[in-house]
Formats: C-alpha cells, structure tokens, sequence
C-alpha cells in the first residue's frame, strides 16, 4: 500500500475531529440531539481510520519502505522485527501518531461507555475530547507527517513532502486552475506510483536503499512498552479533563463528573505510573551510569503530572464525602492536563534540552499556542463558576481526615511546585537575564532536587502512616495515639534492628522507620477488616480477607498503594545512602572487591554483531563470600555512526541487591587492559518489586463492579430526574 | 517536616469561631516553611552556567559553575590518570545556535575562530570519553582555579550525531 493514503486517511481524521468540535458546540448551543450525535459518530469514527493508518506505518516500517522518510529515519534492513515494529513510537512523527490513536480510542471507549449516563455532559465533552484530538491530527497531518515521503527533484536534490503538504495547500489555492489538471493525479491517490498533487510533474519517487536505523539508546525491551505506558497515562487524563471542563461548560456542578471518570483517571495514572517506573528500570538497564532516576527534564515532565494526578486522585475523595475542595479538584486536574500538554512540548521542541528531546522542530509554537488556549478557555470557565462551586461545608477539626488530606495536597502540589521550578529554572533565567542585567543563567543539579524532595517525600510517607487511622471530622489527638502505639512500636524495633545491622546514617533511619510504621499501620487496616468479618460472619480469615478487599476494592487497593510505595520506598532509601561504588583498570586475573563480592577479569573480545554494532565484551567471573556465582559480561556497544553505549552487567542477590559492572574502557595498545565501574546497589530490586504491588493495588481499585455500577446507575437515573427537576427551575427563574 | 509544623499548632478541639483562623495559621505557617525549603535549596544550589568568555575575565574564578565550549582536537590528551583537553568559546543561546545553521555549524565555527578565548580543563581518575572529539560540545561542571585551569568533576559531551539529518546522505537510488 502507498504511504499516500496513509495521508488521506489522517486528512479524513483531521476533518473529522474539526466535525465533532464545531458540531458538539452548536450542538450544545441550540439543544440538536441529532447534531451531538453526529458530533460523537464523528470523534468514534477517528479511532478505526487511524487504526488502518498506524497498521499501514506498522507495515511499511516492518517491510522497510524506505521511500517514506520516517521509515528511513528509525528502521534499517539489519534491526530485528520487534524493533521495526516499535520504532512506531521511536521518532517524533511515528510517536504523534500513536499519540493520536491512543487518544482516539480513548476518546471512543469514554463516549461509548458513558454516553447513556451523562448525557447532559456529552456536548462538551465531545467538544473538548475532539478539540483536543483536533490540535494532535493538526500536528501529525500538516507538520510532522509520518507518511511524508521522499521525492528528487530533476535537478537531484531531494525533499520530504505529504500528499498534501502545507506548501502545496496554498499553491493549490493560489493557482486552482493549474491544479484542476493534476485532479486526475487526486483521484488516483489509492495506486501506486503516482506523482503526488502539488508538486510539479517532473518530481520522482526516490526510494533510499537502506533505512538510517533506531537510534541505539531505544534498542531495548524496556523500549516496546515504557513509550506507550507513559503515553496511555498522559492521554488518559484527558478524559477526566474533559468531563470537568464539561462540567464547568454544562453548569452541572455536583460531583457527577468525577464519578464518572474515576475509574478512567485511575486507568491513566495507573499507566503513567507503570510508565515511570518501567523508565527507572530502562535507565537502570540501559544507559549504564548505576542510577534509576537522574531528574532529567523528560522525567520531571512526566513525573508533574502524576503528581497533580495524584493529588487530585486522593482530594476527590473529599469532595465526594463532604462536598468540599469542589473548585480545587478543578484546579488540579486543569493542571494535570496542562502539564501534559507542556510536558510534550517541552520535550518535543528542544525548549528544554534533554537526553530524551526529539530534534528541534518546528511544532514548537504550535504547543505553546495550543496551551495558551488550553489555559485561558480552563480558567474562564472555572472563574464563571466560581462562585457556584463553592463548598457546602466548612473543616470541622483540626485532625481530620479532611486535613490529612489537605496536608497530602500540599506535599504533592509543593513537589511539582519545587520540580517545576528546578526543571525550567535554566529557561527562567535565560528569559530573565535577557531584560535584567544583574540575573546570570543558571540550571539546577539533581542535588538541589534531592535537597528539596526528601523531605516532602518524608512527609508523604507520615502521612500515608497516620491518615488511615484519623476519622472523617473530628478526631481526637488522644484516640489517634492510643492507634498508633503498636504500629509505632512495631516500627521502633525494626529500627533498633537494622540499626544493630549496622545502619547508622541517621536519615536513613527515620526514613526506614517511617516506612514500617506505614506498613504496620497498613497491614493492621487489612487485620481489623478481616477480623471484624470473621467475627460477624464466622468466616475463615482468609475468605474474609477476599470478601473484605472485593466489598471495597477502593480502599483495600488504595491501602495495597500504599504498601507499593512502602517497598519501592526501602528501595530508594538504601540505594541513595548504601550505594556504594569503584573503579579500576585490571589486566587478565586481576581482581576487584566490593562488598562481600569479588569481581575477576578474564579476557576481553571483540566482534560485530548481526545488525551492525561492533561489540567490545569483557568476560568477567563474580565471587560472592569467595564462591563463583556468576559469568558476566559487560560490553561497549559501538552503532556505526552512533554513539558508543557501555551495557552494564549485573547479578541480583536474594535480598534484591545487584552487583551492577560497567565496562567503561579499555587499552587499546596490548588490548588485554580493561577499565571497569563497580556499583553495590543495595535492595534496588526493590523499586521494581513495589511497583508491581502498586499496580495491582491500582488494578484492585480499577477493577469494575457490575452490581455497584447497577445499583449506581438507579441512584444516578433518581438523581438525574431531580437535577434536571432543578435546572428547569432555576432556568424558569 | 508537614507533619513537625502541624504539631506545634494549638490543639483545639471544640469547635469555635476562630477556627478559621487556626486553619489560616497553620496553613500559612505550613506554606511558608515550604516556599522557604523550595527557595532556599534553589539559591543555594544553583550553579552558573557560563560561557569561555566569561571564565576566562575572570568574574567566576573559584565558584562552582557549569560552562560549556567547543573542544579542540589536537590539546587532548590522556594518560591513563588525567585527562585534559582545551576548549574555545562557544556562543551559549540557543538563538545563536541557530542563527550559525544547527549545532554542527555553530560548533564548527566556534572552533575556527581565530583568537577565540580558550580554557585548558582537566579532569582526574576518568575514563577518556569516545565522544571527547575535535568540534564536540564540551559542558563541565567544576570551578576555575587562580592558575587559569578549570578543574572538572563531571564532563558532558554533546556531538551533533546523524540521528538529527532529515535527509539521506546519498541521492541517485531513486526506483524508476
């Protein structure tokens, strides 16, 4: 198939997501069922065309199709099939339009699900979700096109364009007649082998022989899911943004919108979640420097908004019981979808320079107007409604589970306020310093992060441990104390413990102590609940602990969030105060000790790899208390024309420990001399293992429940009769 | 430190007039010792990034800052120990960059300029970079000392890699 109706059928979505936009808003204004309806077709329908059009990218990067440039720039004839395959999200265009397609089904799924139930949202959530689609169709069919192709020029040198580009669009405007004669070419689009309308007739197809390859740093496993994890979760908020901004439009100011979209916000946080984590094991595993996490701008960006998605995720919850922060919830999850927004920009524009940015681009200005807009038509309508969404209650005692909550806000909104600051510090001061002499340029060292987030970590930690046990209202200081003697106690002495162990950094202590007080008062939660049933109900413990964690999956998969941050906590905590690093150059027998480990060079090898890469391989032996554990065998990878990348080896103990070796360099003279970077990473495993819980607690809580979703639907038909009961009155007012 | 600061709140418990104001204060204290954490780690850490010119007047003489130039090829030099290498001024704004046509123009060009600033840097214990070439973008962190040598603890490398081409080398493959 030809790249070009992969052209066509973006046009066809482009024109379809500005369809559902003007359609859902005069829809909405002149009360058209059957205009909104066609809105929803119009956004439903984007999800089967870009479908077709990601399988025919998925083809043509499989079977090389060189002549397309995307295909040229991320894929040659020596990568393996998987790698062609997720090169889709490997480059700036490909990755455009995954984005685009998850939010198309997205987009699809929301509005097929929730359609029935409210309805009286639907206009402006149409609206908003295709108007959010239009900006990504406009981005991906006009300026980053992964179906632009090459084309020569008589006079030999090349150009990329699309069927359609930018440039031809406006020739063919100026000059209607001249193209009159190419529309032959038009309608004969679907062949292959024609010249593409708008360029002139002398332009040949120009099909490279090879492709350019996948840039090393993607060839990895962590690469097929870590992209589209993070892209599932930044794209997932959109959904919660659109039913609020739907709210706010619609006037419909109960807590609807959110009950509506929780199990989608907690699908999208689930996978940005899962995102960053899977990332942390990619620089882990791949970019050979020890570390996980290194506050990297890419990484700040997606980090911002899962921490107002989290935010807003825990608050929500006092807007449902108590109907309070109702115009907060608003203000965060406003800011979780700007993020989004900014966070993309940021990174595709070369506006923040990264390890991860994409080349510059010209779709840098495009973002910034798309969320300028994104701004100012959110906070209109949150100011029209202000007054409307005011609280129906007051706090009611100092220690209460609304403050905890409250206090949880804070550290959430002070970490992304702190990440912010640091991430764009560096563009700050450059704007600054161009109008105010005394400014100097400056940029922020994960130091200075790590200063600042500890102990607003610590915090979230305490809180994660104390708020479970303080009620809703009021609670007194002394109840809360007499619950908290044996987590407390329970967490002292395994402090003494690891103390006795041999930790003795004092942070690190309370640090660890926080953690199993976090942990007891959390396995305590699961205890009382399955005692209490067993009790009643005379049950076995462990069916009564199922019963309990199914009766309410949100709050005993919340709690299992918890234990995930507890175990992925331990393992931030040690790496960051136990990890312990050397290096040294060996020759052939030498030997080098960390730790209770010994690691042993033998011999180095050189050879090139099936697809190009000339590989430098240390062969190493790794001695735990003196006895072989393990052959290993670091290496530099050199892709022709790329950059070298020293691929770590490592040896993981039971406790989660990794004994991680770099090959780092090596004589070039005897070729015998290596240089090698030795890390002890202690419970790093850890993180990994904690994400997994975290996951689980999130699916848990995800998890749908047919007879609740029933019984909500009667209350919601009841509710709905009165709210409309309501607005009919207050429009005959 | 939230939960330090809650603490020394009055602890009240009837529900009373001022119970905003307990709220407010709180909060306010709360907010403050934030602000204060935020900021204060930001003016303390912050490092300078600056340019050969500027290290070579001699304002930052002793300070911990980030500053980045172009490296010249022929004064690197390693022995297994000390790596040094000098650098020439290289225009740090980004508009500048492109104004020169991309990086690989502006570096190009940085490192041709004759009588350019130059600044020796010298790094210990490092293994010697593949990156570390003629006309790489050379960003280190560490401090000029009063000898006029920039002593680095970290050395970032930046070459203009043909990942960034839109077009292929090679023309004339075109099928009929």
């Amino acid at each position: 198939m030809d790249a070009t109706f992969g052209v066509i059928l973006l046009l066809i979505s482009w024109v379809c997501a500005l369809y559902g936009l003007v359609a859902a808003l005069r829809g909405a204004k002149r009360a058209n069922t059957a205009l909104i309806e066609s809105a929803r077709n119009a956004t439903i329908i984007i999800l089967p065309l870009l479908t077709v059009a990601l399988c025919l990218l998925i083809i043509q990067l499989g079977t090389g199709e060189f002549g397309t440039q995307y295909v040229w720039a991320v894929t040659d004839r020596s990568m393996p099939t998987y790698l062609k395959i997720t090169a889709t999200w490997g480059g700036q265009q490909g990755s455009l339009l995954f984005w685009a397609w998850i939010m198309a089904a997205f987009n699809a799924f929301a509005l097929l699900r929730n359609w029935q139930r409210e309805q009286h949202l639907m206009p402006y959530v149409v609206a908003t979700l295709s108007g959010t689609l239009l900006f990504f169709m406009t981005l991906v069919t006009f300026w980053e096109n992964p179906f632009a192709q090459f084309w020569q020029s008589p006079d030999q040198s090349v150009q990329i364009a699309t069927l359609f580009g930018p440039s031809a669009v406006l020739s063919a405007i100026s000059q209607p007649i001249t193209n009159l004669a190419n529309l032959p070419g038009a309608i004969g689009i679907v062949f292959d082998g024609f010249i593409p309308w708008g360029a002139p007739p002398d332009y040949g197809a120009l099909t490279p022989l090879d492709g350019r390859g996948l840039n090393p740093l993607l060839r990895h496993p962590g690469m097929i899911i870590h992209p589209p994890m993070l892209y599932i979760g930044f794209v997932g908020f959109t959904i919660p943004f659109a039913f609020a901004i739907a709210a706010l439009a619609a006037g419909d100011l109960t807590d609807e919108w959110i009950r509506a979209t929780r199990r989608w916000t907690l699908v999208a946080w689930l996978f940005l979640s899962f995102g960053l984590i899977l990332g942390g094991w990619w620089a882990y595993d791949v970019l050979g420097w020890g570390g996980y996490w290194g506050w990297d701008p890419v990484e700040n960006a997606a980090f911002m908004p899962w921490l107002t998605g989290t935010a807003f995720l825990h608050s929500v919850m006092i807007q449902e019981k108590r109907g309070m922060l109702k115009r907060w919830n608003m203000v965060l999850i406003i800011l979780t979808f700007l993020q989004v927004i900014l966070g993309t920009f940021a990174t595709r524009s070369g506006f923040v320079s990264s390890v991860h940015s994409f080349a510059q681009s010209a779709i840098g200005p495009l973002f910034f107007i798309a969320l300028v807009v994104a701004t100012i038509v959110s906070f209109a309508l949150l100011a029209k409604r202000w007054d409307a969404l005011k609280s129906d209650q007051q706090l009611d005692g100092l220690l209460s589970r609304e403050t905890m909550f409250l206090l949880n806000n804070l550290v959430f909104v002070s970490l992304n306020v702190a990440i912010f600051l640091y991430t764009y510090w560096p563009v700050i001061t450059e704007v600054l310093a161009e109008s105010i002499p005394t400014v100097e340029r400056s940029s922020v060292g994960p130091e200075v992060y790590e200063a600042t987030t500890a102990p607003l970590f610590l915090a979230m930690l305490f809180l994660m441990g104390v708020a479970p046990l303080v009620a809703w209202k009021i609670t007194r200081w002394k109840r809360l104390g007499s619950a908290m003697v044996y987590p407390t106690l329970a967490a002292v002495t395994l402090g003494a413990l690891i103390y006795l162990l041999g930790a003795r950094n004092p942070w690190a202590l309370i640090g660890y102590m926080v953690c199993f007080l976090v942990a007891a008062v959390t396995i305590m939660e699961f205890h009382r609940g399955a005692a209490a049933r067993v009790k009643a109900h005379d049950e076995h413990y462990a069916s009564a602990l199922w019963t309990l964690i199914t009766r309410d999956r949100r709050r005993y998969g919340g709690y299992m969030i918890h234990l995930g941050v507890v175990i992925i906590a331990l393992g931030i905590i040690s790496i960051e105060t136990y990890q312990v690093e050397t290096q040294q150059a060996l020759r052939p027998g030498q030997t080098i000790s960390l730790n209770n480990y010994v690691l042993e060079y033998e011999q180095l090898e050189r050879f090139t790899a099936t697809d190009g890469r000339d590989v430098t391989q240390a062969q190493a032996v790794v001695y735990r208390n003196g006895t072989e554990i393990a052959q290993i065998t670091p290496r530099i990878d050199f892709h022709p024309n790329g950059q070298p990348m020293s691929i770590p080896a490592k040896v993981s103990n039971l406790a989660g420990d990794d004994f991680y070796v770099l090959l780092i360099a090596w004589e070039l003279v005897d070729f015998s001399q290596a240089t090698f970077k030795v890390y002890y990473n202690p419970l790093i495993n850890w993180i990994w293992g904690g994400g997994a819980v975290f996951a689980l607690g999130i699916i848990i809580a995800a998890w749908p429940d047919f007879a609740e979703e029933r019984r909500a639907a009667v209350q919601r038909a009841a509710k709905a009769d009165t709210a409309h009961r309501n607005l009919a009155g207050a429009a005959g007012d | 430190m939230a939960q330090v600061a809650s603490r020394d709140l009055p602890i009240e418990l009837e529900e009373n007039a001022g119970g905003r104001t307990k709220f407010l204060v709180g909060g306010g204290l709360l907010l403050a010792a934030v602000v204060y954490l935020i900021v204060g780690n930001l003016m303390n850490g912050q490092q300078y990034f600056v340019t050969v010119d500027q290290l070579v007047a001699g304002d930052y003489t002793g300070e911990q800052v980030r500053a980045s130039g172009v490296v010249l090829g022929e004064t690197i030099q390693y022995d297994g120990e000390t790596l040094s290498f000098e650098m020439a001024h290289l225009p740090t704004s980004a508009a500048d960059i492109a104004d020169e046509g991309g990086l690989a123009e502006a570096l190009h060009q940085a490192a041709n300029v004759q009588g350019a600033s130059r600044v020796t840097v010298v790094l210990f214990d490092e293994p010697k970079p593949d990156l570390l070439q003629h006309e790489a973008q050379a960003i280190v962190t560490g401090y000029l000392d009063a000898d006029g040598v920039f002593y680095a603890d970290d050395l970032l490398l930046k070459c203009p890699t043909r990942y960034e081409d839109a077009l292929p080398e090679q023309v004339g493959e075109a099928l009929p």
